[in-house]
């Protein structure tokens, strides 16, 4: 199926539609893939799919290194997708303007990471072209079966949990840079007039962080878990992605990436929705 | 301060004219270990918590876990913690107390560590003793004792032996232990610190002549070869601080901080305070020079703006400024941020590409005579 | 970990004193006297808490110092003082970040912190026996203030001096009454401009950007060594006309900005390539910052 998307991409940068291909090249350690930016036709040979093409390239969007090439195709799974479509919704890019080139897949990582298990789009649910056999969605998956396990234990030994694996925290925000939807141009993290989150790695300040990172992805998480697999203390992010997606679901019917149309809860108001923390 | 003097390091000012050599049995690490306890010692070893081996500081020898390359982080947080407070204050009425810092550096132990760990320590003392002396770096790199481990494997990430060190090599170290053979742990004490806590312990038995440390990493060095040639890369450096090349091989770069986080030699720092209602404290915290608020003025001027330029000054700082003004290339092939990085930007890469633009851009050199 | 996060006790001690070896505790000075110059700036007159250290304390014109707000953070800024002047040093500051805009509120008699002197100063050796020009921007003259005054006070060690001092509006104008006091001596020349559309009704100054007044005042590059401090495009546009007058790139001086913490060599930020402006800073010639990259 590579040699489609290469043949694709080519035709795509000869006829000029497009000006770069974001996709992956091998990388220089075994298992690896790198992003690779292809501007020229002669350069689509680079390209390669396997299921080491962990990286959700849809953060590149918005990198005014990548923006400066001009309109992109881009090589995007079913969860890189879901990506694109919240970004769609919150006019950081326009779907026109970019060309999505869907591979299906099947699940990256040896062992699969835990994001694919449960995935639910091995085929893109959107795309300009499609390429591999389409791989139908599997159905009556719990996406939050560890969020449910993990929430049969105490508050106390939630909170103990959370606070050792905080602590490890050393505020590199790899969890921020890599997240394809944390694009704001300052951040609150950088934010010092009034300083929001303290910038000291203590656990206070770690705890801070990491919850206000998570509060500002709820309702938009998509779960790619690139925050998870970035993070290079090992802080299960996921689990914690998790929990607010389980709320959102379970509040809002809503499951952010899978409908460009349908508006995302924190952006609506419905006279049913659930009320009593007002009370 | 002169260049003469800048380049004593704390190492180098104890270190024996000839190191001493010793054997230790490899079941007698453990000994070793609670020896160090046992003596009042904070021993930090590496300690395997799922798939994250780190640093930390241990209570017993079945704690420490000597397997694998490197820990996911470098042994730099003993001497420069990501965050430490370096004062405190007080508001008294209508004036300010001021509280400085004490006992921060009690005896202690680094065991396990590798030797790209142990050289990242002198070439760091250049700058925390250049000129203004800052003591928390200092001090505890007085009170640290550093046995290490030489390397018997490698991956593909690690490059020391293409920055002048090997898997072996004995900078930094107090004591280095190299598996000679299966029952024999050749321990070369390099300063008198390191003698001082050999002849404490009273483990280690007198090294036949016979020993042959290069035999024991023979293997290892072969794999590792020379990823790149860094005699090329200041040359190149000291010429192209514009080059479309810097452009091109960093545009993946999202600029997290892993790289300079997971790094024992990269160093900056902020200083931030932190207060509450009656005092508070300024507090010194790891800073990266991947960030885009590292550089930026309260004005929003920033100069340097975009991640290319960020991504420069850290190859740049390490291969060029650094060598420039303390005399020392800024890192010791310890491969992390080519292993963690999430977008595998890979330093390795970005060396190689400057020694081929080298190769095509300098006049080709006359071959070396052998 | 958690330990970290308790603040201990800070012990009652005296200040600064014995404290030395610790390179980031400040001295605490005392705000003896705050100047509003402008809308948003401010300069203070500080002393040192501890008699002794304001005895004792010396720097050379030209170094800079960072400046605590407990709780709030430090601040890199020139001492815009002489270092003929013995009894207190001088800061001048605009509005603009965290750390200034808790300044701004401070009031005379509230303790701030000190670290300092940092970096090199003037070299005022080689500017003796010399006609000095100083040329300054906006909030940059204090910076340039301070070696005024030092070649004001040691008047005999100079030869002609001239200021040229330019300002958005006159509102913007800082040490005004320092420009009337050196405007009535007769051992200096005083020109001050407004940049078009920033003078009022009774402004009596000239009207126009400094590298164009620059080129009205003419002044003789001979035996001369120009001081420049301004933001990045005066530099950019006074520096041609400088060098059209015949001064040599080694005699204009200028004074580097860079976002500081440390201000001691060792938190990294603050490099223009392999120059650290906190150490071989923040004072450099024209010929020095010519050779720099643009990365400040």
């Amino acid at each position: 199926m590579i040699e489609q998307i290469r043949e694709k991409a080519k035709e795509l940068l000869t006829s000029g539609e497009v000006k770069v291909v974001i996709g992956y090249e091998n990388g220089g350690m075994p298992e690896t893939t790198r992003p690779v930016f292809i501007t020229s036709p002669d350069e689509v040979e680079r390209l390669i799919w396997n299921k080491h093409c962990y990286a959700n390239l849809a953060n590149f969007f918005v990198r005014k290194e990548v923006a400066s090439l001009g309109k992109p195709a881009i090589i995007a799974k079913g969860c890189d997708v879901k990506a694109i479509t919240v970004l769609v919704q919150e006019s950081q890019i326009k779907r026109e303007e970019i060309v999505i080139l869907g591979v299906t897949c099947e699940g990256v990582g040896e062992p699969l990471l835990s994001k694919c298990p449960i995935c639910d789009v091995n085929t893109p649910r959107d795309y300009n072209f499609l390429f591999g056999k389409e791989i139908a969605p599997k159905n009556g998956i719990n996406k939050s079966a560890d969020v449910e396990e993990f929430e049969r234990k105490s508050p106390e030994e939630r909170w103990e949990f959370w606070e050792e694996q905080f602590s490890r925290c050393i505020k590199c925000y790899a969890c921020r840079q890599v997240c394809p939807l944390c694009y704001c141009e300052v951040c609150i993290a950088d934010k010092n007039q009034p300083q929001w989150i303290e910038t000291s790695s203590h656990t206070r300040g770690n705890v801070h962080w990491n919850l206000i990172r998570a509060w500002h992805l709820s309702g938009r998480c998509i779960d790619c878990g690139e925050c998870e697999r970035a993070c290079p203390v090992g802080i299960p992010l996921s689990l914690l992605n998790r929990r607010l997606a389980k709320s959102v679901k379970e509040r809002f019917g809503y499951e952010p990436g899978y409908d460009q149309e349908k508006a995302p809860p924190f952006t609506d108001f419905k006279q049913e929705d659930s009320q009593e923390f007002i009370r | 301060m002169s260049d003469e003097e800048a380049k004593v390091t704390v190492q180098e000012a104890e270190k024996k004219s000839q190191p001493v050599l010793k054997t230790l049995r490899p079941e007698n690490l453990s000994v070793l270990i609670q020896k160090g306890l046992d003596l009042g010692y904070k021993v930090f070893a590496p300690v395997k918590d799922g798939e994250l081996v780190t640093f930390e500081q241990i209570s017993g020898p079945g704690e420490v876990f000597l397997e694998g390359i490197t820990t996911r982080m470098s042994p730099k947080s003993v001497f420069f913690p990501r965050t430490e407070k370096v004062f405190s204050y007080r508001i008294a009425k209508e004036d300010i107390a001021l509280g400085d810092q004490k006992d921060f550096a009690p005896p202690t132990i680094i065991l396990g560590c590798r030797p790209c760990d142990a050289a990242s320590l002198p070439i760091m003392d250049r700058l925390f003793r250049w000129d203004y002396q800052d003591r928390f770096w200092n001090e505890r790199r007085e009170a640290t004792l550093i046995v290490s481990i030489s390397c018997l494997e490698c991956d593909e990430a690690c490059f020391c032996t293409s920055v002048g060190l090997a898997p072996d090599s004995t900078e930094g170290s107090d004591i280095l232990l190299t598996l000679v053979s299966r029952d024999q742990y050749l321990a070369e004490i390099m300063t008198d610190k390191g003698a001082d806590f050999v002849e404490k312990t009273g483990l280690f038995d007198q090294a036949g002549a016979d020993l042959d440390k290069a035999a024991a990493t023979k293997a290892v060095r072969g794999k590792l070869g020379q990823r790149f040639d860094l005699d090329k890369i200041k040359p190149w450096l000291d010429e192209n601080y514009e080059h479309d090349f810097w452009k091109e091989v960093t545009r993946m770069c999202i600029g997290c901080g892993i790289c300079t986080y997971v790094c024992p030699t990269c160093h900056c720092f902020d200083l931030v305070d932190e207060a509450h209602y009656d005092g508070g404290a300024k507090n010194k915290n790891w800073d990266a020079c991947q960030f885009a608020q590292f550089t930026v003025h309260a004005s929003g001027h920033n100069p340097r703006p975009d991640q290319v330029s960020r991504h420069r000054q850290r190859i740049m700082h390490k291969y060029k400024y650094y060598p420039d003004n303390l005399g020392a290339t800024l890192c010791t092939g310890c491969g992390r941020c080519v292993r963690h990085c999430p977008m595998e930007v890979n330093l390795i890469r970005i060396l190689n590409g400057i020694c081929e633009l080298s190769a095509g851009e300098l006049p080709a050199e006359a071959p070396e005579s052998k | 970990m958690a330990e970290q996060m308790k603040l201990e006790e800070a012990t009652l001690s005296d200040t600064g004193k014995d404290d030395l070896d610790n390179i980031y505790l400040p001295h605490l000075m005392v705000i003896q006297e705050i100047a509003q110059e402008t809308p948003d700036v401010k300069s203070m007159k500080l002393v040192f808490k501890d008699e002794e250290m304001q005895k004792n304390f010396s720097f050379r014109t030209g170094q800079f110092g960072e400046f605590t707000v407990f709780g709030v953070g430090e601040s890199t800024f020139n001492i815009c003082s002489s270092q003929t002047w013995r009894d207190h040093i001088e800061c001048c500051f605009r509005k603009v970040g965290r750390v200034t805009k808790a300044l701004w509120e401070m009031n005379e008699g509230d303790i701030i912190g000190f670290r300092g002197p940092y970096g090199n100063w003037y070299p005022v050796e080689r500017m003796e026996g010399k006609n000095i020009l100083f040329i300054a921007g906006g909030i940059a003259l204090p910076p340039v203030r301070c070696m005024i005054w030092h070649a004001l006070d040691l008047r005999d060690k100079f030869k002609d001096i001239a200021i040229l001092y330019g300002a958005r509006s006159v509102a913007d104008l800082v040490f005004k009454r320092e420009l009337e006091e050196w405007e009535k001596r007769d051992d200096v020349t005083v020109v001050t401009t407004v940049d078009p559309g920033g003078e009022t009704p009774d402004w009596k100054g000239k009207i126009g950007f400094v590298p164009t007044v620059l080129k009205e005042m003419s002044p003789r590059s001979d035996n001369a060594i120009a001081l420049v401090c301004g933001p990045p495009v005066m530099i950019k546009f006074t520096l041609p006309v400088l060098y059209g007058l015949g001064f040599a790139k080694e005699d204009i001086i200028t004074s580097l900005e860079n976002r500081m913490k440390c201000g001691v060599g060792k938190c990294g930020r603050c490099n223009v390539g392999n120059v650290y402006v906190c150490k071989d800073g923040p004072i450099f010639t024209a010929a020095q910052v010519e050779l720099l990259p643009e990365e400040y």
